[in-house]
C-alpha cells in the first residue's frame, strides 16, 4: 500500500467510530423532531442529555451508579477469588479435577437466573442475593478459563525450568501460573460482563430494593418517564465500557507477552 | 568428567546436574524479560536479586545483547532470542551444555553468526557440548568428533575425529583438510538415508 493512502486509512480507523455515533445520534434527534414522535415513545437525544444533566445535578444519578458499582464489585471479587482458586486446584491436582468436571458440566449450562426464585426464597431480596447470583454467574468462566490455560500450558517451559533446577513448588509459581496468566485474565474479562448484566437484571427482579441501576431502570420505565430510561441505558453503556476498557488496559499491564508473542 | 548416563538423557525425567539443555525451540519464558529469563536458573537456586543480575549482565554481555535486558522475548529477533537461551543454560556454569538443533531454525546468515559465537565461547569456556545437527558443515566446523547415527534404530555409527586446529574459523570450510571429512561424514550418512529410504518403501510395500 502506499504511504498516502496507508495514513488515510489509519486516520479513517480513528476518526470513523466516533464519527458513526455522532452521525447515529444526529439523524434520531432530526428524526424525533421532524417527525414530531411523542417524548413517552421516544425522546430526542437533547432531552434525554438534559434529563442526565438534571439527574447528575440532583445526585441521584451518581447514586444509583455508585450502589451498582459496589455490587457489581463485591460480585465480581467473590468469582474472581473463588473461581481462580478452584480453577488452580483442578489444574494442579488430578482427583479435584475429576470432581469439579462432572459438577461444571451439570451447572454451567444452566442459566443463572433460573436460580433467582430459590436465591429469594433462602436470601431474600437484599444484598447477599444479588451478590449470589452474579458471583455464581461469574464463577464459571472464571473457573473454566483458569484451569484451561494451566492444562494448556507449553510442556517445553516446563522441562526447560526442570532442567535449570527448578523444583515442583517452583514450576508451579514461577512458570505455570504465569504462563497461564492470559487465560485467567480472559476468564475474569467474560466474568466482569456476566457480572454486570447479572447485577442489573437482580436490581431489576429484586423489587424491594430501592436503589441500583436495574432499579432507576425499570421504575422509571414503569412511570413512562422515558428520558430517564434512555438516561440510565447511557450511563450503564459507558459504564459498562470503562470497566471492559480498563481491564484490557489491565491485561497489557500485567500480561504483556501475551501480544507480542508470535506463535 | 562425570557422566551419570552413558545413553542420552531421557527427556521425561529431569537432566542430569552436570548437563544443561539448550533446546530447539528454546523454551524461553515469554513473560521474563531478556534479564529474567537468564538468570532464571540462579534464581531458582536461590541466589539474591542483586548477584544474579550482574551474573546474568556480565553474560547477557557476552553474548552480545547488551542493552536488551529488559525486552521481552516476543520482541528479540530468531538469532537474539537464541542468545538469551544460550546465555540461560551458560549461566548455570555446568560442565556440560546439550544443544538440540539449536540453529535449525535461523536463517543463513544469522546462523553463521551464532556459529562463530559458540566457537568464541568454547574457547573461552572450555565446555563439553553435545551439539546435535543435520547440518554437516556446521558438525565439522564446530566438533572434535562427529557421531554419526544410524537411521532407526539411533545408534552410533561411526566416530570421526575431527583434527582441524583451534581456534576454528569459518574460512577453514573451503580447506582440503574439510573437503576430506566433509565426504567421509557425507558417504556415511548417504548410506544410511539410501537404508532408511529402502526400509520405508519396504514398510510401505508390505501394507499395501
Amino acid at each position: 500500500m502506499k504511504p498516502r493512502a496507508d495514513r488515510m486509512t489509519k486516520l479513517a480507523e480513528k476518526i470513523l467510530p466516533a464519527l458513526s455515533i455522532v452521525i447515529f445520534v444526529l439523524v434520531w434527534e432530526l428524526v424525533v423532531r421532524w417527525r414530531g414522535i411523542a417524548p413517552i415513545f421516544l425522546p430526542a437525544p437533547t432531552s434525554i442529555a438534559i434529563q442526565m444533566w438534571q439527574m447528575i445535578a440532583a445526585g441521584t444519578m451518581e447514586f444509583h451508579l455508585g450502589v451498582t458499582l459496589l455490587r457489581i464489585f463485591a460480585g465480581f471479587f467473590v468469582a474472581a477469588v473463588t473461581g481462580i482458586a478452584l480453577g488452580l486446584l483442578m489444574g494442579m491436582s488430578r482427583i479435584v479435577s475429576r470432581v469439579a468436571d462432572i459438577w461444571i458440566a451439570a451447572l454451567y449450562p444452566l442459566p443463572k437466573i433460573s436460580l433467582i426464585p430459590l436465591l429469594i426464597i433462602w436470601l431474600g431480596t437484599g444484598e447477599a442475593y444479588r451478590i449470589v447470583i452474579s458471583a455464581i454467574t461469574a464463577f464459571f468462566p472464571i473457573v473454566i478459563s483458569t484451569y484451561a490455560g494451566i492444562r494448556q500450558v507449553d510442556r517445553g517451559l516446563i522441562k526447560a525450568a526442570e532442567d535449570l533446577g527448578a523444583n515442583a513448588r517452583q514450576i508451579q509459581l514461577k512458570v505455570v501460573i504465569p504462563a497461564a496468566m492470559p487465560s485467567i485474565l480472559a476468564g475474569l474479562q467474560l466474568g466482569m460482563g456476566v457480572t454486570i448484566i447479572l447485577i442489573v437484571a437482580a436490581e431489576m427482579i429484586g423489587g424491594s430494593s430501592q436503589s441500583g441501576m436495574g432499579y432507576l431502570l425499570i421504575n422509571s420505565g414503569q412511570i413512562m418517564e422515558t428520558e430517564k430510561v434512555f438516561a440510565s441505558l447511557v450511563v450503564l453503556a459507558v459504564l459498562g465500557a470503562v470497566i471492559i476498557k480498563l481491564q484490557q488496559w489491565g491485561d497489557r499491564k500485567i500480561a504483556p507477552w501475551a501480544e507480542t508473542e508470535d506463535r | 568428567m562425570r557422566i551419570q548416563n552413558s545413553e542420552t538423557p531421557d527427556r521425561q525425567r529431569p537432566l542430569g546436574a552436570d548437563s544443561v539443555m539448550v533446546w530447539q525451540n528454546l523454551n524461553l519464558f515469554p513473560w521474563r524479560n531478556v534479564i529474567d529469563n537468564v538468570a532464571f536458573g540462579l534464581e531458582m537456586r536461590g541466589v539474591s536479586r542483586a548477584e544474579r543480575y550482574q551474573q546474568a549482565k556480565t553474560l547477557i554481555a557476552s553474548v552480545g545483547l547488551r542493552g536488551f535486558e529488559h525486552h521481552l522475548p516476543g520482541q528479540l529477533s530468531g538469532g537474539m532470542r537464541q542468545r538469551v537461551a544460550l546465555a540461560r543454560a551458560l549461566i548455570l556454569e555446568r560442565p556440560i551444555l546439550l544443544m538440540d538443533e539449536p540453529f535449525a531454525a535461523l536463517d543463513a546468515q544469522t546462523k553463521i553468526v551464532m556459529q562463530e559465537e559458540l566457537l568464541k565461547i568454547f574457547d573461552q569456556t572450555h565446555k563439553t557440548v553435545l551439539f546435535v545437527t543435520h547440518a554437516i558443515e556446521e558438525a565439522i566446523l564446530l566438533g572434535d568428533e562427529v557421531v554419526v547415527m544410524t537411521a532407526r534404530p539411533g545408534r552410533i555409527k561411526e566416530v570421526i575425529d575431527i583434527d582441524l586446529p583451534r581456534p576454528r574459523s569459518l574460512e577453514m570450510i573451503n580447506s582440503k583438510e574439510f573437503g576430506a571429512l566433509f565426504d567421509r561424514t557425507f558417504h556415511l550418512i548417504r548410506e544410511e538415508v539410501t537404508a532408511a529410504m529402502a526400509q520405508q518403501a519396504a514398510m510401505v510395500a508390505g501394507q499395501a
